[in-house]
C-alpha cells in the first residue's frame, strides 16, 4: 500500500509540475526570458523560490538523517545555513543585483575585464553544481528503493528526465512558479506529518530518546539487508534469521550474537523481538540517549574542528552558491534583491523545525535505518513505521511528492545555473541552443560519476558542494564587490589555490580513502584552511599585482553600491 | 549576446546606468579615471551620469558621495557579519570546552539540543531584519541631486 501512495504522490507532483511548466513555457523564447524571468518577480515569490531552490535533498532528506545518526551534533549545520543567508544579505544580494550581469562569471569578468577570470569561474560553477546535483540523483535513487524496491537508477532516471524537460522546454520563468510552489509543497509535505507523528507520539507516552542506553526496537521488527554489511552489535542479542551471519548459513533458527563486529550476506532477513538493543552499521556510532543529546557529547577525534570547519562551509559557501546567486538577478532592483533576501531566513527558519522533531523520532520508532545505513530514509518510513494502515500511507505519499518536489527544484536551479554559465562562455552558437548543449552537459557529469561513488549521506555530499563555493566563489564576490583593489590576477590565484584544493579533498575523499585522524578530519571539512588560504591569496597577488587594478574599478564600485534612484 | 544584455538592460527601466555597465568589459575605458584616481567618480562629464539626464526631475543618487555610503554600508554589513559569527564560533567553544553546560537539562529536556534546534533561528531573523532596515536607511539619507 505505502508503494501505491509514493507512486500516487510522485504521480501528483508531476502533474503539478506539469501543469506549472505548460503555463510558463507559453512565453519563454529568447535566453533572457530563459535566464532570468525577464526580471519581473516580487520578493515574497521570489524568496519562496530561493527557498524551494535551497531545500535540497541534503535539507529535506538529510538533515534528519543526520541528527538520528549523529544527534546533538548535526544541529549545527540548519543554523549555519540560515547564517549564510544572512551573511549573503549584508555583503552580496544588492550590489551583485546592481551589477546588472547575468551569471557569477559575468560578474567576474564585468568587475575585473579579464576572461581568464571567467573560465576559472565557470569551472568553479561547474563544480559546485556537479557536487551539488550528486546527492539530489542519489536521494532520488535511495527515495525509491525504500518506499517501492525499485533499483536505485529508477529514481536518477525520474529526477534526471524532468529536470531535462522542465529546463529545456522552459527555463527559468516555468522554473520560478515551480520553484516558489514547491517551497510550500516541501513545507506542508514535512510538517502535516510532524504534526500527525508528534500526536502518536503523545498518545505512546512520549517515551523519552534523550535518556536511557543506545536504541532498541519498541517491537518486533523484520529487517531486510539488501547490501553486504558489517554492523557492530552494542550487547548481546538473539535474533532469529534467514540468510547467512558471519558467513553461516542461517535458515530461522533462534542466533545469538555477542556484542562486537558480525557480517551479514546480503538479502538476509533477521527477526529482532522487540526490546533488543539495535545492531549499528560500521560507519555510525552507537550512542547512549545522553551522548546523543549532548553537542560534543560522544567524543568525536577533532570533533570541535570538525564542527567549526563545516559550519564555515556552509557559512560561506551560501554566499558561492551559483543557482541561489543568479535568483536575484530576477529582482527587479537592487533594493528588491535586498528584501527577497531578508525573507529568506524566515522561511528557512520555518522549515528547519521539521527534520530535527523527525530524527528524533526516528531514535524510537525507526532504529533498523542505523542498521542499514540508510539513514537518509527517516524522513519517508517513519509515517508508516508509526501509522500503519491508510493514513501512514497517506503521508507518506505526501512526504514522496515532498522529497521529489527538493530533488527537482534543486537539479533545475542547478541545471539553469551550470548551462547559463557554460553557454556564456562559448559565444558563437546560437543563445538558446548553446543553452540546451549546457543542460545536457550539466545533468551527463554527475550521472557518470554517481555509479562510482560509495554510499554517502546526502548533507555530507552537499557539504562537500558548499565548500568548493566557500573557498573559491564566495572570496571573489566579497572582495570584488568590496575591495577596489581585486586583481585579475588576485582572483585567479585565489579561486585556483581555494577551489583547488577543495576539489581535491572532496575527490579524496570520495574515490579515495578511507582515511584516518587529522588526515579524515581536513579531507572531511577542509573550509578552515582553504577559504581563509583563498582569501589571502586573492589579497596578497593583488597587492603585488597592485598597477593592474583595473581602470574602472572606482566606477564599478559606484555602480554596485549606489541605490538605482 | 550582447545585443540581447543590451535589450534586457533597456527592459529593466529603472537602471539607465546598466546599460553601460552590461556591456562587455573593455568596451568602456573612456572615462578619465585612473588606477590610483578615487575622485574620478565626482567627475560631472563622466560617461554614467550623463545617462542620468532623461530623468528629469528625479533626484539622483549623488556619486560624489558614494565612498563616504560604501563605507557606511561596509560598516553595517561588517557589524552583522560580526554578530554572526560571534554567535557561530562562540556557542560551539562554549558547549566544547564546558561539557557541564552543555548537559544541561530543563525538566529533563536537555538544554542546549532545544537551543539549538529551536532557539538560534529567531535571532537570524532579528539579525537579517536589522541589517536590511540599516542598509535601506543609508541609502534613503544619502545625499541627492
Amino acid at each position: 500500500m505505502t508503494a501505491t501512495a509514493s507512486a500516487a504522490g510522485l504521480a501528483a507532483l508531476l502533474v503539478m509540475i506539469a501543469v506549472l511548466g505548460g503555463y510558463g513555457r507559453r512565453s519563454a523564447c529568447t535566453t533572457s526570458d530563459l535566464l532570468v524571468a525577464s526580471r519581473g518577480v516580487t520578493p515574497w515569490w521570489n524568496a519562496s523560490a530561493i527557498g524551494g531552490e535551497y531545500i535540497s535533498a541534503a535539507a529535506f532528506l538529510g538533515t534528519a538523517g543526520l541528527v538520528l545518526a549523529y544527534g546533538a551534533d548535526m544541529l549545527w549545520l540548519p543554523i549555519a545555513a540560515t547564517a549564510g543567508y544572512v551573511l549573503l544579505l549584508a555583503f552580496v544580494t544588492a550590489p551583485l543585483r546592481r551589477s546588472g550581469t547575468y551569471t557569477v562569471s559575468d560578474f567576474a569578468e564585468w568587475r575585473l575585464g579579464s576572461t581568464a577570470v571567467r573560465r576559472i569561474v565557470t569551472c568553479c560553477v561547474c563544480c559546485i553544481g556537479w557536487f551539488y546535483l550528486l546527492p539530489q540523483f542519489q536521494g532520488a535513487g535511495v527515495t525509491l528503493r525504500v518506499l517501492t524496491g525499485a533499483p536505485v537508477w529508477a529514481g536518477w532516471a525520474v529526477v534526471v528526465t524532468v529536470t531535462l524537460l522542465l529546463v529545456v522546454s522552459g527555463g527559468m520563468r516555468s522554473i520560478t512558479a515551480v520553484q516558489a510552489i514547491q517551497f510550500w509543497v516541501k513545507v506542508a509535505a514535512v510538517a502535516v506529518p510532524a504534526v500527525a507523528l508528534l500526536g502518536m507520539w503523545h498518545m505512546d507516552g512520549s517515551p523519552d530518546p534523550t535518556t536511557g542506553g543506545p536504541p532498541r526496537f519498541e517491537r518486533t521488527t523484520r529487517v531486510h539487508v539488501s547490501t553486504d554489511a558489517a554492523v557492530t552489535v552494542p550487547a548481546d542479542i538473539t535474533v532469529t534469521a534467514r540468510g547467512r551471519v558471519d558467513g553461516v548459513h542461517r535458515h530461522g533458527e533462534a542466533t545469538t550474537l555477542a556484542e562486537g563486529r558480525h557480517t551479514i550476506a546480503r538479502e538476509t532477513e533477521i527477526t529482532f523481538p522487540d526490546g533488543t538493543a539495535v545492531p549499528h552499521t560500521e560507519r555510525l556510532p552507537a550512542q547512549d540517549g545522553d551522548a546523543w543529546a549532548t553537542p560534543f557529547g560522544r567524543g568525536e577525534e577533532h570533533g570541535l574542528f570538525r564542527t567549526c570547519s563545516a559550519l564555515l562551509a556552509v557559512l560561506l559557501g551560501t554566499m558561492g552558491l551559483p543557482h541561489i546567486l543568479m535568483r536575484f538577478y530576477t529582482s527587479t532592483s537592487g533594493t528588491t534583491a535586498r528584501r527577497t533576501a531578508a525573507l529568506i531566513p524566515i522561511l528557512l527558519a520555518l522549515f528547519y523545525v521539521f527534520p530535527v522533531l523527525y530524527g528524533t523520532l526516528g531514535r524510537l520508532y525507526a532504529p533498523e535505518l542505523l542498521m542499514t545505513g540508510d539513514t537518509d530514509a527517516t524522513v519517508l518510513l517513519l509515517p508508516q513505521r508509526m501509522l500503519p494502515g491508510p493514513a501512514g500511507a497517506l503521508l507518506t505519499g505526501l512526504v514522496t511528492a515532498g522529497a521529489f518536489a527538493a530533488f527537482i527544484s534543486t537539479s533545475c536551479g542547478l541545471v539553469v545555473a551550470i548551462a547559463g554559465t557554460v553557454s556564456q562562455c562559448a559565444r558563437r552558437r546560437s543563445g538558446v541552443t548553446a543553452f540546451r548543449a549546457g543542460v545536457v552537459f550539466a545533468l551527463g557529469a554527475p550521472l557518470v560519476l554517481l555509479p562510482r561513488i560509495g554510499p554517502q549521506g546526502a548533507a555530507g555530499l552537499v557539504t562537500m558542494a558548499l565548500c568548493v563555493a566557500a573557498c573559491s566563489l564566495c572570496p571573489l564576490l566579497v572582495l570584488g564587490i568590496w575591495w577596489r583593489g581585486l586583481t585579475a590576477a588576485g582572483a585567479g590565484a585565489g579561486l585556483l589555490l581555494g577551489g583547488g584544493l577543495a576539489v581535491t579533498a572532496g575527490v579524496l575523499r570520495l574515490f579515495h580513502g578511507p582515511w584516518t585522524g587529522w588526515t579524515a578530519a581536513v579531507l572531511a571539512a577542509p573550509a578552515m584552511l582553504a577559504a581563509p588560504a583563498a582569501f589571502a591569496a586573492m589579497v596578497a597577488v593583488s597587492l603585488l599585482t597592485r598597477h593592474r587594478v583595473p581602470r574602472r574599478a572606482d566606477r564599478a564600485l559606484t555602480q554596485l553600491h549606489l541605490p538605482e534612484r | 549576446m550582447t545585443d540581447e544584455r543590451r535589450a534586457m538592460a533597456a527592459a529593466a527601466a529603472v537602471r539607465t546606468r546598466a546599460a553601460e555597465g552590461v556591456a562587455p568589459p573593455g568596451t568602456q575605458t573612456t572615462g578619465p579615471d585612473t588606477p590610483g584616481d578615487d575622485q574620478s567618480d565626482s567627475d560631472p562629464s563622466h560617461p554614467v551620469l550623463s545617462c542620468s539626464a532623461s530623468f528629469g526631475s528625479v533626484p539622483r543618487p549623488d556619486p560624489a558621495a558614494a565612498p563616504a555610503l560604501i563605507r557606511a554600508q561596509l560598516r553595517t554589513a561588517l557589524g552583522t557579519g560580526a554578530v554572526v559569527l560571534t554567535v557561530l564560533a562562540g556557542l560551539p567553544a562554549l558547549l566544547a570546552l564546558v561539557p557541564e553546560l552543555a548537559r544541561t537539562r530543563v525538566h529533563g529536556v536537555p538544554l542546549p539540543g532545544l537551543v539549538l534546534a529551536f532557539g538560534v533561528q529567531p535571532v537570524w531573523i532579528a539579525v537579517a531584519l536589522r541589517q536590511l532596515r540599516r542598509a535601506e536607511r543609508a541609502e534613503r539619507e544619502f545625499p541627492r541631486r
